[in-house]
């Protein structure tokens, strides 16, 4: 352990190397939910007795029971086949919002907060992005491009990247000052080693941390666009078109927004804990609590 | 109608003179409810999903709806849509040969401000309406309008038009010789039964009672404010909660709940609209086919659809026309027989269906629940639809293009007389090719062109009769339900009338 | 300092030039023809052609965006096709409330999120920890329309004490009606703040700087916001100021929930309409807000970690 000059802590720089002992709880207990999930995604539509999309007008609003776990929604479609059919379609627009934008956002990040000159056009193009009202521009992209997942992807792609190119960027301008970046760069090794052997590791963990966030937020995303009816198009059962379409009878039948609420909460929260897990795994060694 | 009411007698009277006029024309039963306030004074608070354009011409529903509470035309709807009231005008005249139109102004007249109207106020008023760019009105190439005395307007037209007092008379407002136009769309001076103290544009509007309206002793609230409530569901919560007095849109899923709520009312009413699906006939070749879209119609629940998405709300529609003048009441909707739907596709050109999609507005849980029903229902007879939602603005442009194949939509007559509505929906009126469809029928045609010259009202009648039979066995479009509007009201307002057209007629609205 | 942030408000006009053109030509790629809107269905084609000329549209798209710089540069915004007055006129009528909306719900996000960060670091892995993290789960998981309406149905209606929706006419009414959808957005913006203060406060608590100033014999309390709480608030601050274009895109839902006269409202409806003029407007304005707060996020950041400012300002 050591201090460097202004007293205040150096990061886990020399330590690269984790010590397997005990895995925290949180990622433990977000890999299973995780993994759960997964399974759910995979398997559980060819184990469904009933048709998610099949509409039964003379039994409609039934709450949970009589055949029918978790009820039935105004068209008679019963609830549980349609959150375990969601379940791959909720993950799909996770994965596919937040892989791309955290791989370039972070590489983007990076790369500015090693390259002064980069930095400067980067920020302002950050700026630029950002300032736009989403919903604007994914109007824009939807009318000229059309509704549905893909272009939602693309909007998304878009814009998304620019967090997490900020916080890795400020995360790298607060760590090359130190020592041993310096020194790497003085020994001659080239800025990409240096990048991915040195930087990368210290400065990921704020954006995974982001990343799971976001995976949260994009599902919400799309949450939000089935809401105003330019994601994914009826009858196609995901997560919050359903809380969307629930909203109308909060009243008579809550358990057609309250199921997929609940189905929300549960992965989600199985990706927040992984994160956590994560992030508790990459940090330094504590010797004592 | 209340009979023992004083001033029904007088009326009564008045309407039997108004027939006997030349050529028809001429007051039929009024809607002045016999001339008392209960209770004078108060304030409403009214809650719209979406606000006035502007207050001088009628672009959209909004604005329609809202324009008549400042505005005084000569004429306006009565309350059920069955004939017309006289308004700025006691009594009018058609010649016999439907181009000269005379109204008789009432006498003591006056504007807001307490100016008197003449007829000079009239032409003016007209002659600046035609003229304006933002003013989409119908008036013919050629058309005169003169004072031949400050009591007596007169239109002159270059053609014949049967129906034009009904059509287009009750749109137009008369403001005070040489204003501008233009600053009517703001701060209108006219004299309907408000005057408009003050606009929050897309917020609120402030509505004055007028002292000098026509039709004392109404109205009798003091105050009316129509404050903009985008949110169904959240307007709901506000008449619940008495935040708001009237929310004009419920969502129908609403109703029940709404109804158990103390010190609410959820009264419906009948309107001229209906919902049906627009199909594209060049886009999608396939519906050329008389057989498959007989088949579509067929096919359709549509009392499923009236009960599942609109919980019960509404009928099936039984014709091209809305519940117009010359709506024809004994036709039979299409019923609901699969198999013969069935058939009708095994006969048609596509026995093995085909593929297409509907556009819907995105967010709007009616359009789209209707539209999942019969994207269930079609499947059965081997059309694949798929759905698309698309926002509003986005569908409007997608259809005038003619950009779509199905098109999820609704549609409402603004006059009475369902001539200019008919012209629109299966006459290829304005050169769209029938409301943007491409359908075309040349016998219905023909009889159109008979309909725009005829004024007696007994042939008219069967004329339309002859079209709606002829455009029904033709089922242009795939139709859904005429649509009944559902409010919720507040229990201590009292005279609240909606008629068919939705204009608000707010003047006869008490508060206990 | 000063310089410092001179040259960041003054990169604010090219930026805002950047935001103009592209929002410019964004606006009317999307199909839609303003002037048909407003005319309506009965529009014959020459009142359209007419109006469009009033209007100015039917130029080349480069003489309409010319003509709009020139505007701009004299402080022009244009003038709305719905409303018939000028854009910048209806942009302040708006700015008020959405103001007061957005410092509302900053000030809750802020408080919720602090507070429950730091107990959640200094009670590590134990019960108020678990309780903590799980509410923030769930505020991060719930969508904010649904949560309005929830809040809307229990507080407006069932308990009563508070108004449904509408923005009030004074001050102490405004605080009442935007309670709820200020802290709607903050119940989504809040686990934002706890996650990363959290993490960053454990990492400083155990760091060596702290015990050693422990063992001086400071006491907890100065030990904890000298030492731990000033340098964990860095990334709370970054956090907040990343996600601000978040907070001003979720005025958009919120105030349609809730009925408030803002300007994600006026952006709603104006893009509806396809009213270019006021969009281009709540456009700028939009941008401007986020710019505004995230200089003064980079500021308060430059502040609090001297690394950083050092970085910043070479």
């Amino acid at each position: 352990m050591s201090v460097d000059v202004a007293g205040q802590p150096t990061l886990w720089l020399a330590r690269s190397r984790v010590r397997i002992g005990a895995l925290p709880g949180s990622l433990v207990l977000g890999l299973s939910i995780t993994a759960l999930t997964v399974a759910v995604a995979l398997l559980g539509p060819h184990l469904l007795r009933q048709d998610p999309i099949e509409m039964n007008l003379h039994r409609t609003l039934l709450p949970p029971g009589q055949g029918h776990v978790l009820g039935t929604d105004n068209f008679g479609r019963d609830v549980f086949s349609r959150i375990v059919s969601g379940t791959s379609i909720d993950l799909q627009f996770g994965l596919f919002c937040v892989l791309p934008t955290f791989v370039t956002g972070t590489l983007l990040g990076a790369v500015a907060g090693l390259n002064r000159w980069f930095d400067a056009v980067l920020m302002r193009v950050l700026d630029l992005v950002v300032a736009f009202p989403f919903y604007v521009v994914i109007i824009a992209i939807i009318a000229v491009l059309g509704p549905g997942v893909t272009n939602m992807y693309i909007a998304v792609m878009v814009w998304g990247w620019a967090s997490y190119s900020r916080v890795v960027r400020n995360e790298v301008l607060v760590v090359k000052g130190l020592d041993y970046i310096s020194a790497a760069t003085v020994l001659g090794l080239p800025t990409l080693r240096v990048m991915f052997k040195h930087l990368l590791p210290n400065v990921i963990v704020q954006p995974l941390v982001l990343a799971t966030t976001n995976f949260t937020a994009y599902v919400l995303l799309g949450s939000a666009l089935g809401f105003l009816g330019l994601g994914v198009q009826p009858p196609t059962p995901e997560w919050g078109v359903m809380i969307g379409e629930g909203r109308d009878f909060l009243g008579q039948a809550p358990w057609i927004s309250i199921f997929p609420g609940l189905a929300i909460l549960t992965v989600c929260s199985g990706w927040i804990l992984l994160g956590d897990g994560l992030s508790d795994l990459l940090r330094p060694e504590i010797s004592r609590k | 109608m209340d009979l023992r009411r004083p001033g029904f007698a007088a009326a009564l009277l008045a309407a039997v003179m108004g027939l006997s006029a030349c050529a028809g024309g001429g007051p039929t039963t009024t809607n002045q409810a016999g001339g008392a306030c209960p209770n004078k004074g108060g304030k409403l608070t009214f809650a719209r999903t979406a606000d006035v354009s502007n207050w001088a011409t009628q672009a959209n529903n909004p604005t329609i709806w809202a324009w008549p509470l400042v505005n005084l035309p000569l004429v306006r709807n009565n309350k059920d849509a069955s004939g017309l009231d006289a308004a700025a005008a006691k009594s009018w005249e058609t010649s016999s040969d439907y181009r000269t139109f005379t109204f008789h102004l009432r006498d003591g007249l006056k504007f807001s401000n307490g100016a008197p109207i003449t007829s000079a106020d009239a032409v003016d008023s007209f002659q600046s309406a035609m003229a304006d760019p933002g003013y989409a009105g119908n008036f013919p190439d050629g058309t005169v309008f003169s004072a031949p005395d400050a009591r007596t307007f007169v239109i002159k037209l270059k053609d014949p038009q049967p129906a034009f007092v009904e059509n287009l008379l009750s749109q137009v407002g008369i403001y005070p010789k040489g204003s501008k136009f233009a600053d009517m769309y703001t701060k209108p001076l006219s004299s309907g039964p408000f005057i408009l103290a003050d606009w929050q544009k897309g917020v609120k509007a402030v509505l004055k009672r007028n002292p000098n309206y026509w039709n004392q002793p109404y109205p009798c609230l003091d105050e009316v404010d129509l404050v903009v409530v985008g949110d169904s569901n959240t307007q709901s919560l506000q008449v619940q909660a008495g935040q708001v007095d009237i929310a004009e849109e419920i969502p129908p899923s609403q109703i029940a709940s709404l109804k158990s709520a103390s010190g609410v009312t959820v009264p419906t009413f009948p309107t001229l609209a209906m919902s049906l699906i627009r199909l594209q006939k060049t886009k999608q070749p396939a519906f050329q086919d008389k057989n498959v879209r007989l088949a579509m119609n067929y096919a359709i629940d549509k009392e499923a659809i009236i009960k599942t998405v609109l919980f019960g709300v509404g009928a099936p529609v039984n014709s091209v026309l809305p519940r117009t003048k010359f709506w024809d009441k004994s036709n039979s909707p299409y019923p609901y027989d699969v198999a013969k739907a069935k058939q009708l596709m095994a006969q048609s050109k596509y026995p093995n269906g085909f593929k297409t999609t509907v556009l819907t507005a995105s967010g709007d849980s009616v359009e789209n629940g209707i539209a999942t029903v019969v994207k269930q229902q079609l499947a059965v007879i081997g059309i694949d639809v798929t759905i698309q939602q698309v926002e509003a603005g986005t569908k409007f442009q997608l259809r005038n293009d003619k950009k779509y194949e199905m098109f999820m939509t609704n549609t409402s007559a603004d006059q009475i007389d369902p001539e200019v509505f008919f012209w629109f929906c299966c006459a290829e009126g304005y050169n769209i090719g029938s409301a943007w469809t491409d359908y075309h029928n040349q016998q219905v045609d023909d009889v159109f062109a008979q309909i725009q010259k005829e004024g007696d009202p007994t042939k008219r009648a069967a004329l339309f009769k002859q079209e709606q039979d002829l455009t029904w066995a033709d089922a242009p479009d795939l139709y859904i339900n005429f649509i009944d509007a559902t409010l919720a009201i507040r229990s201590n307002v009292k005279g609240f009338i909606l008629p068919p057209t939705r204009h608000h007629y707010l003047e006869f609205v008490y508060k206990t | 300092m000063i310089r410092f942030i001179s040259v960041r408000i003054l990169q604010l006009i090219p930026l805002g030039f950047g935001i103009t053109v592209v929002m410019f030509f964004l606006i009317r790629i999307v199909p839609g023809d303003p002037a048909k809107m407003a005319l309506g269905v009965w529009a014959t084609p020459e009142k359209v052609a007419r109006l469009r000329a009033d209007w100015g549209l039917d130029r080349p798209l480069w003489d309409q965006y010319l003509t709009f710089l020139n505007q701009l540069f004299h402080g022009d915004l244009g003038y709305s096709y719905f409303y018939r007055k000028p854009a910048a006129e209806i942009v302040l009528e708006r700015l008020p409330p959405e103001l007061f909306l957005i410092a509302y719900a900053l000030a809750l996000t802020i408080l919720v999120g602090v507070t429950l960060g730091v107990v959640a670091a200094l009670r590590r892995e134990r019960l108020p920890d678990h309780l903590i993290r799980g509410v923030m789960m769930a505020g991060l998981s719930l969508p904010a329309y649904w949560m309005g309406i929830i809040l809307l149905l229990f507080f407006g209606l069932w308990l009563r004490i508070l108004p449904v929706g509408g923005y009030g006419d004074s001050f102490p009414d405004h605080l009442l009606s935007l309670f709820l959808p200020a802290l709607t957005i903050a119940l989504g913006m809040a686990p934002l703040v706890i996650r990363a203060l959290r993490a960053s406060l454990i990492e400083t608590l155990q760091a060596d700087h702290v015990d050693m100033a422990r063992s001086k014999g400071l006491p907890q309390f100065v030990v904890l916001v000298r030492h731990v709480i000033r340098p964990a608030l860095i990334p709370t601050v970054t956090v907040l100021g990343i996600n601000i274009g978040l907070l001003i895109g979720s005025t958009l839902i919120i105030e349609s929930v809730f009925a408030i006269p803002g300007l994600g409202n006026l952006m709603v409806s104006a893009v509806s309409s396809r009213d270019f003029p006021v969009v281009q407007a709540v456009t700028l304005n939009f941008a401007v807000l986020v710019v505004a707060i995230n200089l003064l996020t980079d500021v308060v950041v430059a502040y609090l970690d001297p690394r950083a400012r050092q970085a910043m300002l070479a």
